[in-house]
């Protein structure tokens, strides 16, 4: 959870302001629900649904079947 | 000095565990230090080891000394006992060197970062298919981060696994001498009349959590739930006041008469592949917001 506490906390002022954020997992193996929750889901509270589908780029080639499978599930 | 005995199977079944719960209340019970004598013990499960290992984490917090009787033991059970070190695990964060069916021991009174590497090299790794291990890790991950986000237990955590390869199981146990999962439900709830089973019921159903401050999370035991379905292993969840076991078939919350002050999460997994269907769905193309 703090290593998503520090994603978060990199991610989310940029997405605020409008910047475009990707997300490279790549050579990550495992994901916890917590990790993806707080690094993730919690940008949710304040930024809306389309807003983050627009700035926020998760590559699908560079996360594993399961990291993108919590990561659906988290949201 | 008080002498406990320890006899017949301590293993996994309902009366093993209830032999266990026993020994907590004679020590409880029973004067500042004590001797646990293993002369009539004939079978020792991981459950007992990381049962006794907590107990023994305990008296060295109340400052109660004890000892352990291995004279006359049967061979098998001192072997285990020795292979788990036993007597030294209750040092903080201590991880024994126990023999290679063993899973070993591990007491750990804070969250340790490295407990994933531990769940996979030492549990894991060489038992079940490697694409296989990153679904059921972040499961089991999740159900270590709950004792220290809600179980309040003194001595932490103490974990310690099998891998039985005449039946192809592989079994973890995780013991924490806390406050139980009903009584923080019943906080939560502010419901103090709450069943214990009802409150078990609670905790296991997808989004509740108790977690109050941070990110409330709610998923892992649902993703745990679906893994240990998928794969026909067992999951079974002993706490004061209730039971909870679950395999591919049925899921049971029953009321339990042992109150032992804590809370035991017992995963059993098969290690045929077979037995291996994703617990995720597959990823579709839709938007992931």
């Amino acid at each position: 959870m703090d290593n998503g506490q520090k994603i978060y906390d990199l991610i989310h002022p940029k997405l605020l302001s409008g910047e475009v954020v990707t997300l490279d997992f790549s050579g990550v193996r495992i994901f916890a629900s917590p990790f993806m929750n707080v690094a993730v889901g919690q940008l949710l509270r304040d930024i809306d649904a389309e807003t983050l589908q627009r700035l926020l780029i998760i590559d699908q080639d560079k996360i594993t079947q399961v990291g993108l499978s919590i990561l659906r599930t988290v949201i | 000095m008080s002498r406990i005995t320890l006899a017949g199977y301590l293993n996994d079944t309902p009366q093993g565990f209830e032999s266990l719960y026993n020994i907590r209340q004679q020590f409880e019970r029973t004067g500042d230090s004590h001797i646990l004598d293993f002369n009539d013990c004939q079978f020792l499960g991981q459950n007992a080891i990381a049962y006794l290992a907590g107990l023994l984490q305990l008296a060295k917090l109340q400052k109660r000394g004890v000892s352990l009787s291995l004279k006359g033991c049967n061979p098998k059970v001192k072997a285990h006992i020795e292979a788990n070190a036993l007597l030294e695990a209750f040092k903080d964060g201590q991880q024994s060197k126990a023999k290679s069916t063993s899973v070993p021991l591990r007491v750990n009174k804070t969250y340790a970062g490295d407990f994933s590497q531990y769940l996979e090299k030492a549990w894991l790794e060489g038992r079940i298919y490697p694409q296989h291990i990153e679904q059921i890790l972040p499961c089991v991950l999740e159900v270590y981060q709950n004792v220290f986000d809600h179980a309040r237990s003194p001595i932490g955590v103490s974990v310690c696994g099998q891998h039985y390869p005449n039946n192809e199981t592989l079994k973890i146990t995780l013991v924490d001498f806390g406050v139980g999962i009903p009584a923080t439900v019943r906080e939560f709830l502010q419901n103090p009349s709450l069943a214990p089973e009802d409150a078990l019921r609670w905790a296991f159903e997808s989004g509740n959590t108790t977690k109050r401050e941070g990110l409330a999370r709610g998923l892992g035991l649902k993703l745990l739930k679906g893994f240990i379905q998928r794969n026909h292993g067992v999951l079974e969840v002993y706490t004061d006041g209730a039971l909870m076991r679950m395999d591919k078939t049925n899921e049971q919350f029953s009321p339990y008469a042992q109150a032992f002050g804590g809370t035991i999460v017992q995963i059993t997994l098969m290690c045929d592949s077979k037995y291996y269907a994703s617990i995720f769905e597959e990823n579709s193309n839709e938007p992931l917001f």
